[in-house]
């Protein structure tokens, strides 16, 4: 557009113009580190007219725009399943993205379809290493906050005791900026970074990723302690003692077949009638009940053992 | 119906500084942005506005509006527009004259005709987002008492 009459311009005035051009598409931007937000954006222009007398520079007006915080967040599950076992605390990863362009706060919640389940547990991966270290991550406390960069990557942990696991989960992080979220385009006027607005991006500043959490029943443990009798009324191992051992099974969960077995220690000798189970006693005859035993070795078959809990078994042997 | 671009500048005002005058010439810089509005038909409605709120992605309409207010044409007129810092050039405005462009402030040219240097010690063809400088020669004098505009799109990086 030139000019050179007094009605010339190319954008309509005083009123409007119905153009049917379309919209000028742009070429997709090839990835470039977004406008930190809270930069300025100056604009100055200058006019300059050559005559015989030389070159006049007229400079226009600086218009200046704040560019605005865009509130953006993305988070991704670790694991897309996990496994909680009794006695293990389960820390389950996900990864916090700050797609924005501004320093944001995030709130981080847990939470599962299972009543009950206290998930206001979370640590920091401090350290980097993508496994939880009680050592060295930082816990959160509950309510904090995750400051991050823009762009920048952070690893948080769920944490949550396995014992409280008692049926397959799931388990869902949310992440929610603090500045505000909501509809892309909702705006929080001076929300942003440097004064400027704040405006929910294209994510609508939350994100949510879900861990499936599956229960395993772990591994049965056996404890063994002794006590020992002596003729004398001592706990000195002499010949005449009585020497009694405790197996103590603890089973997690359901566990089927289990078959308990221990040898009769050399140099020593089964006191007979001595086997009991959970303080009842047991013949040693075998075909009976469910224990035996003979000069060699107890056996205490227990069958299928439907649920979690432990069983006691009992004998006895005399120090030759 | 089609969908109608409907494109509004208001003439009054919007910025709290005046353009600079000085003597007969005047030019006044402003930043406009799609508003996009729906009506209860449908139909959006793109209006420009002056930019009051924008984030990476946003196009933005930078608008040189110049005026003779003397009594005497006023021949061999340049606008000069340095692209700041944060803003990738687009294209001319669909209604405005192509400027020149320049990647260095020196040589002005057809984006076409400008290459920038590479890390490797040799040249590539520029791409918009090289564009430091945007530059409109008027080709004829304005006229006593004319007014025109030049635009130019860009987005913000």
């Amino acid at each position: 557009m030139q000019a050179g009459n007094g009605s010339n311009g190319g954008i309509g005035r005083k009123g409007s113009r119905c153009i049917t051009a379309a919209v000028v598409l742009f070429a997709a931007s090839p990835a470039i580190a977004a406008t930190p937000a809270g930069t300025p954006i100056a604009n100055t222009a200058t006019m300059t007219r050559t005559t015989d007398g030389g070159v006049e520079a007229l400079a226009s007006n600086t218009v200046t725009l704040t560019t605005a915080e865009i509130l953006d967040v993305t988070i991704a599950a670790d694991r897309a399943t996990a496994t909680a076992r009794n006695g293990e605390t389960v820390a389950i990863g996900f990864v916090l993205t700050n797609t924005g362009n501004g320093q944001e706060d995030y709130l981080v919640t847990i939470g599962s379809g299972t009543a009950g389940l206290s998930l206001d547990r979370l640590a920091i991966d401090s350290d980097g290493d993508g496994v939880y270290s009680a050592a060295t991550d930082q816990t959160l406390a509950p309510g904090a906050a995750v400051p991050l960069a823009p762009g920048q990557t952070i690893r948080v942990f769920a944490l949550l005791d396995g014992a409280q696991v008692t049926a397959a989960t799931a388990i869902t992080a949310v992440a929610t900026a603090r500045t505000g979220s909501g509809a892309a385009g909702t705006a929080y006027p001076n929300g942003g970074d440097g004064g400027g607005d704040a405006v929910v991006g294209s994510t609508g500043a939350t994100a949510t990723a879900t861990t499936q959490l599956a229960l395993t029943a772990g591994v049965p443990t056996l404890a063994k302690t002794q006590s020992v009798l002596a003729p004398d009324g001592s706990a000195r191992a002499i010949p005449g003692a009585i020497v009694t051992y405790r197996l103590v099974a603890s089973f997690p969960g359901a566990t089927r077949g289990v078959v308990i077995d221990d040898p009769v220690p050399t140099g020593t000798a089964y006191v007979p009638g001595s086997l009991r189970l959970d303080d009842a006693v047991l013949s040693d005859a075998s075909n009976d009940d469910a224990g035996s035993a003979t000069t060699t070795a107890i056996h205490v078959a227990l069958g299928d053992v439907a649920t979690a809990g432990s069983r006691s078994i009992q004998f006895s042997v005399k120090i030759q | 119906m089609y969908k109608c671009l409907c494109v509004v500048v208001v003439a009054a005002a919007i910025h709290a500084s005046p353009a600079l005058a000085a003597g007969p010439l005047q030019v006044e810089s402003r930043v406009l942005t799609e508003q996009k509005t729906r009506a209860a038909d449908g139909t959006v409605r793109v209006a420009l506005v002056p930019a009051r709120r924008i984030v990476p992605g946003d196009r933005v309409t930078f608008v040189l509006a110049y005026r003779n207010t003397g009594t005497q044409p006023i021949g061999n007129v340049v606008l000069d527009n340095p692209v700041p810092k944060g803003i990738a050039y687009r294209a001319p405005a669909a209604t405005s004259a192509a400027p020149d462009l320049s990647v260095d402030g020196k040589t002005y040219g057809p984006l076409a005709s400008l290459r920038v240097a590479t890390a490797t010690g040799t040249t590539r063809a520029a791409t918009p987002n090289d564009v430091t400088h945007v530059r409109w020669r008027l080709e004829r004098p304005i006229t006593a008492g004319a007014q025109g505009q030049l635009a130019f799109d860009a987005v913000l990086r």
